[in-house]
């Protein structure tokens, strides 16, 4: 016995090797860093001058530094392309990164709490509940002002029934608040059928349905601010809070032994993804598929520490709805719903890394 | 001097079935507990009500000196370590990953591991003789080398006492020597400990104190040379059991084996 464990001793060569092997998973390379921060970086600078108006990226770059920058350049464009690129493109470019950020890194969170890598950001209601509150507001002619504060205050009712009732002896097991939200988002969805049911057909039905499929067009540089600020407010908190995942992923139980407050995190983390959410929902509609493909991607990518994976999920989120929100104007002149499209690109990606992982995450 | 953990009166009941009653236990600092006892007669329960997991019905529950139900978690997990098990990981982490995990009662909470906290979890695993499964992936260990990047974890909080549930269970003969021999070295560092076992010659090899339970509570409390006599066994586990006594050059070994015939008091539930 006792020679069996003596042989097993690292040399200092191997000792050496592992101590290499672990500071590349803390730290990433300069270069996978560069290439995390530009990638969204250029994305969104590509999104200014694409669009159904091309204006050359030098004029692009151009009226950034005379508007921005306030930089002495002579204006050779037109006011309309002004208004263009930073009236109506550079904030849907915003909004779609702060969108992608905000639902990945809602999505790492939620599938470090839950251990399980299957969890989408929604799991808990918040899309089915915003997506009633938008129809109620659509039926009762709301404005688009009112749309939004109804989908955000239902999206928040929704998530707070699953978080009560999944609530027994003061703590929330895992299993409960999956089952919970399971139930609040049928109880949500048939109300909002209810309602598809009694819309007029000539222009309720359709203005619910499309507002479901999610959609930038509705983000105007005036609604950009409290936006991103309150998406940018629950990223952070998640951000703050990211190393306490791999403890809290191990499960309930452990995290306890190891002297978490794991009812305290889990209520962090509820409140922070649905701010997140409920802020997209209520802006964007209902965008499916980034907050469960983004994070495995980022996984695949960075490895499973949430030290590294949390940061990665904003990066890569951003700059993957910057880029589809892109494909979602250009493809044609009547907007492809983000939702649709979203999830056309997702899907079959995930299954190509099911395929290639055969289902052994990461 | 207080005891490291002092149990007085202790009933426990899930709902309306009371699992035992009157548990009286006092474990000085130092001491190895071994709880033996057949399935479902609440070894586990009880460990998780030292751990302060769950609540007792009645009776109470004091680490050196403090009512349990006094403490805060964290407060906790810096005093008692526990190894669960069962275990499962979701996500591939790097077993120094794993171990390092034992530092979060040590930080705040928007706090991560620092280099230190890094290099205590690598020194703990070095002197352990696990090293060299830093880098790999706890996912892709054995089940033995698991259980000992789970009590690296462990020994990564800094704890005095360490809660063990079945610290053996899956594992095959070396790798139960492997862990036995760790226990030992950490009793012999003045860690306390109290372990669950499904093996009463493991209580015997640790040379530990022996509780034994049956379904009601203990039937038996004492130094394994003392309460691991065929009587306590057969009627703790409802079979009989035979204990042998074999002898070499340097040192006489306990061992005890159930016979195939149920006794009278374990008839019908022989097995589960």
């Amino acid at each position: 016995m006792r020679t069996t464990t003596n042989t097993i001793k690292p040399t200092p060569v191997q000792k050496q090797k592992n101590l290499n092997e672990q500071t590349e998973t803390e730290k990433l390379s300069c270069t996978k860093m560069a290439l995390l921060i530009g990638l969204p970086l250029l994305f969104f600078f590509i999104s200014l001058f694409l669009g159904r108006h091309f204006i050359d990226p030098l004029t692009v770059l151009k009226i950034l530094g005379q508007k921005l920058l306030s930089l002495p350049l002579e204006t050779t464009w037109t006011d309309t392309m002004e208004t263009v690129v930073l009236r109506i493109r550079m904030p849907r470019a915003i909004m779609a990164g702060a969108v992608g950020a905000g639902l990945s890194i809602s999505g790492a969170a939620f599938q470090g709490m839950f251990h399980n890598p299957l969890v989408s950001p929604f799991v808990l209601g918040v899309s089915s509940g915003a997506g009633f509150g938008a129809a109620l507001a659509i039926v009762m002619e709301g404005s688009m002002l009112m749309i939004q504060l109804l989908a955000f205050l239902f999206g928040i009712i929704a998530v707070t029934i699953t978080y009560c009732t999944s609530r027994i002896y003061k703590t929330t097991p895992i299993l409960m608040l999956v089952l919970s939200g399971i139930v609040v988002s049928a109880l949500f969805q048939s109300l909002l059928s209810l309602l598809k049911y009694t819309a007029d057909t000539e222009d309720k039905l359709p203005a619910i349905v499309f507002w479901l499929m999610g959609s930038m067009g509705s983000v105007s540089l005036e609604n950009l601010l409290p936006a991103v600020a309150s998406i940018a407010a629950g990223c952070l908190g998640l951000l703050l809070i990211r190393w306490r995942f791999n403890v809290l992923s191990m499960g309930d139980q452990e995290a306890r032994s190891m002297g978490m407050n794991t009812e305290l995190l889990k209520g962090i983390i509820i409140v922070c993804t649905t701010i997140i959410s409920s802020v997209v929902v209520a802006f964007c509609g209902i965008i499916g598929w980034v907050g469960l493909v983004i994070p495995h991607l980022c996984r695949m990518l960075v490895g499973p520490d949430h030290r590294v994976l949390m940061p990665t999920t904003l990066c890569v989120g951003a700059a993957y709805l910057i880029f589809v929100d892109n494909i979602a104007r250009i493809i044609s002149p009547a907007e492809v719903p983000l939702g649709i499209l979203t999830a056309l690109v997702g899907a079959p990606f995930f299954m190509i890394m099911l395929r290639k992982t055969r289902g052994g995450w990461g | 001097m207080t005891a490291k953990v002092s149990v007085s009166s202790a009933c426990f009941s899930y709902g309306e079935k009371e699992v035992w009653r009157d548990i009286n236990l006092n474990v000085e600092k130092g001491e190895t507990i071994c709880l033996l006892g057949p399935n479902g007669c609440g070894k586990t329960t009880l460990l998780n009500c030292i751990h302060g997991d769950l609540a007792l019905k009645s009776g109470d529950i004091y680490i050196d000196g403090r009512n349990i139900k006094t403490m805060a978690v964290t407060e906790i997990a810096r005093s008692v370590g526990y190894v669960f098990q069962e275990h499962r990981a979701p996500f591939p982490y790097s077993s120094l990953e794993v171990v390092r995990m034992g530092r979060a009662p040590h930080l705040g909470l928007f706090q991560a591991p620092s280099r230190d906290d890094t290099e205590l979890a690598r020194s703990i695993m070095e002197e352990m003789g696990i090293g060299y499964l830093a880098a790999k992936r706890y996912t892709n260990i054995s089940g033995g080398e698991r259980q000992l990047v789970l009590i690296a974890r462990t020994l990564c909080q800094q704890p005095e006492m360490i809660l063990f549930d079945e610290p053996t269970s899956h594992l095959d003969f070396k790798n139960q020597a492997l862990v036995l021999r760790t226990i030992s070295r950490l009793t012999r560092k003045g860690l306390t400990i109290i372990m669950t076992s499904h093996f009463p010659n493991h209580a015997w090899l640790l040379s530990s104190r022996v509780a034994m339970m049956d379904n009601n509570g203990f039937v038996a409390l004492g130094p394994a040379e003392e309460v691991m006599t065929e009587e306590n066994l057969s009627e703790t586990y409802g079979v009989r059991v035979k204990v042998y006594e074999a002898k070499d050059d340097h040192k006489t070994v306990n061992f005890c084996t159930p016979e195939f015939v149920p006794t009278s008091k374990g008839e019908g539930v022989d097995d589960d």
